[in-house]
């Protein structure tokens, strides 16, 4: 069950897109869901969409993988479609009952937003299962590093990052082991009433709590034991270089924004 | 009729992704009624994975698992019963400490086994006497116990359950010979003075050759060997192939042996070792 989660999961692979500098990776995505949130008609979101569709297909990630990253939105997406259904104004009035008038641009709109969740989960997720947790934080340091400027500490928070999604892994499998040691006395938190099962979950949570501290405390003194010190002075021993590949996609990139633009522009008024 | 049975136990981690393992394959076992069963294997050969299947935390891939003739997964509640029936201890079990007071945690199994207030109290200051916490200590918090303390109290929230089966996973991690030797000894009290099975998971010889009767070995996911203790050790070698080593009491009379002495070479715990001695120098054996 726990186990199923995705969000941050890394597969491993030698893909065109697991070559490519993390850097540009993230900016490209980043770009990608610009464009997603322009896109105005279905013309320019059905070519985001087969993009999307191609760059999994180079990535070589199953396509169940992906499908299940979209998993735990599933809610979202069908709350997000059924409000548009319903809220959304004018259009012709194909059926009614009691109270909700259903139209065909509630439809239009419901399924143009669904569309627009499932994209934008997908190619973040084609960023982390492409990209190691690492070379990500990485990346987002060096991205964001013009705002030391402003006296932020961005190294800090790239080691904040990395720390974090580095436990993800340990703490599922703490969860997983402090829930099977208090179902092996009998917790049950599968059946009862909600507030039954909230109180259930007490049982997993302090301990959870205090083995995060606990793990907290050895993992600083373990850093400081090996003298860090923050980032003052620090160098890498990879060092990020963008090459050929990077520069075309950056190209891609400005290509399929313009032509985003261009199908926003010539089809106007679809939505 | 044995007590816990398995038939072609198999399990498999990650199935359908590229991290797919078998963690346990084919193990068929039998434990009786009332037996000290130990389970032994290196790191990561599949034994923990073995015994969470024998209380239902973890389905099948393959294969059955009986309690008591009756196939644990026919319906949910045969699934739950197996949970009070068989009393499973993880390893390091003071990380699922989490009530305000001692007697509260030892009391989560047995409320959830809906028992009535009266038995719950009974079952926990029982539980509390075999691994020897003192009344004192029932009412602090866990948190404010020590390591050992609270390593019994996490045992006693199990044993409360009073369980058919008792299995431990490694009960002795992380603690010092006084606090093994305390642990182990406390096991064998339990046994002997409620009758139910121990299963005891190691990868200390040691601790196996002391106290169990039948020896189950795990390798590589599988069941490599089952017999007594003298069976296994006997098989000195694979032993070591395996990565797990005889009691160092065995080598030092294989060494003797192998000096020519007049001693016998299937010695596996201090005390056969101390009688062989006297026995060697002529000297009368303690009982």
């Amino acid at each position: 069950m726990i186990r199923d989660i995705t969000i941050g999961r890394y597969f491993p692979g030698n893909s065109l897109l697991h070559r490519l500098d993390p850097r540009m990776k993230t900016l490209v995505v980043f770009a990608m869901i610009i464009m997603l949130f322009l896109c105005k008609n279905f013309y320019s979101l059905g070519l985001m969409a087969l993009v999307i569709f191609i760059l999994s297909l180079i990535s070589k990630v199953p396509l169940k993988m992906l499908l299940k990253s979209l998993k735990p939105l599933i809610f979202i997406v069908i709350f997000t479609a059924v409000l548009n259904i319903f809220y959304t104004q004018g259009g012709q009035e194909l059926f009614k009952f009691w109270i909700f008038k259903v139209s065909d641009k509630g439809i239009y709109t419901a399924v143009f937003m669904a569309t627009r969740i499932i994209l934008l989960v997908t190619v973040s997720s084609l960023l982390t299962y492409t990209t190691t947790p690492t070379s990500l934080t990485d990346a987002l340091e060096k991205l964001m590093s013009p705002l030391k400027v402003f006296k932020i500490e961005v190294h800090t928070i790239a080691m904040m990052m990395t720390l974090a999604l580095r436990f993800i892994p340990t703490l599922i499998e703490e969860i997983d082991r402090i829930m099977n040691a208090q179902k092996a006395r009998g917790a049950d938190w599968e059946s009862g009433s909600l507030i039954s099962r909230a109180k259930a979950l007490i049982p997993i949570l302090v301990p959870l709590f205090i083995s995060s501290f606990r793990r907290a405390y050895e993992l600083a003194f373990a850093m400081e034991c090996r003298c860090y010190t923050g980032g003052q002075g620090r160098t890498r021993m990879k060092q990020m270089k963008m090459r050929f590949p990077d520069f075309s996609t950056a190209a891609f990139a400005l290509l399929l924004f313009s032509a985003i633009i261009l199908l926003n522009l010539n089809f106007v008024g679809v939505i | 009729m044995p007590i816990i049975s398995t038939s072609g136990l198999t399990h498999v981690y990650g199935e359908n992704t590229p991290f797919k393992v078998a963690a346990i394959n084919d193990i068929s076992i039998e434990i009786g009624k009332g037996e000290f069963v130990g389970i032994i294997g290196h790191t990561g050969s599949g034994k923990s994975t073995l015994i969470q299947h024998l209380n239902g935390i973890l389905k099948p891939s393959a294969g059955k698992v009986f309690l008591e003739g009756k196939d644990i997964w026919e319906n949910k509640k045969s699934v739950r019963q197996a949970r009070f029936k068989v009393g499973l201890c993880f390893q390091y079990p003071e990380y699922q400490l989490f009530e305000e007071s001692v007697y509260k945690d030892i009391a989560f199994g047995p409320k959830n086994m809906g028992l009535s207030e009266k038995e719950i109290d009974k079952r926990v200051v029982q539980a509390a006497e075999y691994v020897g916490l003192a009344a004192s200590l029932l009412e602090k918090s866990p948190f404010d116990l020590s390591g050992g303390e609270k390593r019994r109290a996490a045992i006693a929230g199990v044993m409360a359950m009073q369980p058919a089966v008792l299995i431990l996973d490694e009960p002795t991690a992380g603690l010092d010979p006084r606090g093994r030797d305390k642990i182990l000894n406390l096991i064998k009290d339990y046994r002997e003075s409620t009758g139910s099975t121990v299963v005891l998971v190691s990868h200390s010889m040691e601790d196996v050759a002391k106290y169990v009767q039948r020896v189950l070995v795990v390798r590589n996911s599988r069941l490599e060997m089952q017999g007594s203790i003298k069976d296994i050790y006997s098989k000195g070698e694979l032993l070591k192939d395996m990565g797990l080593d005889v009691p160092q009491i065995t080598k030092v009379f294989e060494i003797l042996q192998g000096k020519g002495l007049d001693v016998r070479g299937d010695i596996f715990t201090l005390e056969e070792g101390f009688n062989e001695l006297l026995k060697f120098f002529g000297k009368e054996v303690s009982v």
